[in-house]
């Protein structure tokens, strides 16, 4: 047998490491350590050969240990120290809530706020810059250079200049503070006392520190963060930075607006209205309040609850308490950006309105032609309300421009570290989920392919356990065209509805209507057997507050006056137009 | 927000091939009714049903968009408004009845 037969030189893919193979069963004796010394020689390995003791050892010891043995081992390369900047202050507990929102046990609210102080010409911070590791040598007697760490990058924002490269340094006295990527001082002002009559309003472009409180009746506007060592009382207040007010919010009024461009922070927030493009983090309750985030909105140390009042936050609601023993009505959504929602519902408002001043009109038409026939007075009132429906329309055009914006965060979820109580209203986006029965440790979350809010708890042997609330809205779709039908299924079930039928023709509509009550019917004004007009009639006398909305083409829109005096909601033209079609089914279930 | 931003090109496709198989059943009978039309004792309720099948063409048509036939079927709505349209009238719906068959043949 041959040399090549006996053994073998393998060589690892990062030529860092050779092994030498022998075949089982060979005789000591049968491989020298020249052997392998010129195998690795011819093969070029010339680098990190293990002395000859070894690999004489190795040789004499086959028959006890495995037959591979590491014959050459190179020097790999190491990765250098990453760049850090080193900070010569101390960055408040903000810092540890934006990373950690799982749980505020640990934060010490008192040391939120703290104002450090640096002074002009301070280094504040200094990078140290990122190094290369050692250098490397393959088994073949390779070099390889060391890899450098990773860089990090610090931008040097208002008061702010970099020295030598590396060296922050402020350019004024006042307070540091690090956020997005920047660095940056605020000149600080402080009041010793209350923001009062002795003061007046106050506009300053850095960050103020209040060490008594904010008393009624005042505006204050600040460039950086506002500190309030006691509370904040019934005055508009506006942060470019953090609103952190170490005891509470205290309004008691909807008429005045605390709004942070960054977070809100709080030990209580009581009958206020609060607003943060950030998030809103409050030590103990949020009660009888308007609190907005279009981060997460957190109450979870000691009794952290929300206790009435409307709750929105884009990310996440987190609290130990929704809602309290006495069943106050509290409403909690997630999901949509504050500002979005607030015009949404605004134009929601306006269109809820005028589609009242219609049914008000309609009323009054049905009473005429009830009792006394007075054509003229009917014709002026159909004037009237054709005039309506078409600001109407032209509203509804302008919700859905808005809508548009109002983007659905799937992800968005609420979650209750101990009970949510009955009386408290869930929404994670539209989907609604109304708490009947109280439940613990309750997460609330979007089911995508259900379109409805589901209540995830657990029960004693840790299985998770899913409900869904059954108020989600119904549809019954009466059209002769199943190509209406389908794109009329999908585009109301794409924003959450529940579609329990359709219909052919009036009459089977009619027929599905009283079997199944649903919330909203859409019917073709044009059909065959019993036409819009006599269907909607019937589907009224079943329930003459029944939601029926009419399906035109634009060449039968003279009819749809007739069906909306007969007592039809709207009407949708084809062809549809998908954020009209949703625009118009929205306004028409506030009506 | 566009319908192909609204729906996916699935839900596009299905929507289309709905309508496709609709449009087809509506054209089935408008052969026998063009005949009919010819006759005086069955012009009027030919006339009828030939419009309402024009009716939903259009509108069907037009929410798959297939604006063509749509456009087709709206004209031959308008062209046939008469209870009993006379001969002159009869040729042109025939001729277009024809066109829009086709165009509607064609579309699979």
């Amino acid at each position: 047998m041959s040399k090549d037969e006996i053994f073998s030189i393998e060589v690892s893919r990062d030529h860092f490491t050779a092994y030498l193979n022998v075949k089982p069963r060979t005789k000591n004796g049968d491989v020298s350590v020249q052997d392998v010394l010129d195998k690795l020689r011819s093969m070029g390995i010339v680098s990190g050969v293990k002395e000859n003791e070894k690999i004489q050892s190795f040789l004499d010891s086959m028959e006890l240990y495995d037959y591979q043995f590491v014959v050459a081992s190179g020097r790999p390369f190491t990765h250098g120290e990453d760049a850090k900047i080193i900070f010569n202050f101390e960055c408040d507990a903000r810092n540890t809530i934006e990373t950690e929102v799982e749980s505020l046990a640990g934060v010490d609210f008192r040391a939120i706020g703290a104002v450090v102080s640096v002074d002009e010409g301070e280094i504040i911070a200094t990078k140290a810059p990122a190094a290369q590791g050692e250098g490397g040598l393959t088994i073949f007697g390779q070099s390889l250079p060391g890899e450098w760490g990773m860089d990090i990058s610090l931008a040097a924002g208002q008061n702010v200049e970099i020295s030598d490269g590396r060296h922050y340094v402020s350019k004024i006295g006042g307070a540091p503070f690090v956020s997005g990527g920047v660095i940056r001082v605020d000149p600080v002002r402080v009041i010793e006392g209350n923001i009062d009559y002795s003061t007046g309003n106050v506009q300053f472009a850095g960050t103020l520190v209040v060490k008594g409180s904010i008393m009624d009746g005042f505006d204050v506007n600040v460039g950086g963060d506002l500190i309030v060592e006691n509370t904040i009382q019934m005055s508009n207040v506006h942060a470019m930075g953090d609103v952190i007010v170490k005891r509470g919010i205290l309004t008691r009024s909807k008429g005045v607006v605390i709004s942070s461009e960054g977070s809100v922070y709080a030990r209580f927030i009581e009958n206020s209205v609060v607003e943060a493009e950030g998030n809103v983090v409050v030590e103990t309750a949020i009660m009888n309040s308007q609190v907005s985030a279009n981060g997460s909105v957190m109450a979870l140390n000691n009794e952290g609850a929300l206790i009435g009042g409307r709750t929105l936050a884009f990310d996440r609601i987190t609290a130990r308490a929704l809602g309290s023993q006495a069943h106050p009505k509290t409403y909690v959504q997630a999901g949509f950006r504050f500002d979005v929602q607030k015009k949404y519902l605004e134009m929601m408002g306006r269109l809820t309105a005028l589609g009242n001043e219609i049914a008000v009109i309609k009323k009054d038409y049905d009473h005429i032609a009830r009792t006394s026939n007075d054509f003229d007075r009917m014709g002026a009132l159909r004037t009237k309300v054709n005039k309506l429906l078409k600001a109407q329309k032209e509203m509804q055009s302008d919700l859905g421009e808005i809508a548009a914006t109002r983007i659905f965060n799937h992800l968005a979820m609420i979650d209750v570290q101990e009970t949510v109580f009955p009386g408290t209203t869930v929404f994670i986006g539209d989907g609604k989920y109304n708490v009947r029965k109280g439940a613990r440790f309750a997460s609330f979350k979007w089911d995508s392919d259900g379109k409805e809010v589901y209540m995830s708890t657990y029960d004693d042997t840790g299985q998770e356990k899913r409900t869904t609330s059954r108020s989600g809205h119904t549809v019954l779709i009466i059209d002769d065209s199943k190509a209406v039908r389908k794109t009329l299924r999908l585009i109301l079930e794409k924003i959450g509805f529940r579609v329990i039928g359709e219909a052919e023709d009036g009459e089977e509509g009619v027929e599905r209507y009283r079997q199944s009550k649903p919330t909203l019917v859409t019917c073709d004004i044009a059909m065959v057997r019993m036409d819009g007009i006599e269907t909607l009639k019937a589907i009224r006398e079943i329930n003459p507050n029944a939601k029926v909305l009419m399906i035109s083409s634009i060449r039968d829109r003279k009819k749809v006056l007739d069906c909306v005096m007969a007592g039809a909601l709207d009407y949708i033209l084809k062809p549809f137009i998908p954020k009209k079609v949703i625009a118009t089914v929205r306004t028409s279930l506030q009506t | 927000m566009s319908r192909e931003d609204f729906f996916s090109p699935e839900e596009l496709k299905s929507l289309r091939e709905i309508t496709m198989t609709e449009l087809k059943d509506l054209i089935a009978p408008l052969g026998g009714l063009t005949k009919q039309l010819r006759r005086e004792e069955t012009a009027a309720d030919a006339a009828e049903k030939m419009r309402r099948i024009f009716h939903t063409i259009g509108g069907s048509a037009a929410l798959a968009g297939f604006s063509a036939i749509s456009a087709l079927g709206h004209k031959l709505e308008t062209l046939i408004s008469d209870t009993a349209p006379p001969p002159e009238k009869i040729a042109e719906i025939e001729k277009l009845s024809a066109a829009l068959i086709s165009k509607i043949q064609v579309k699979d």
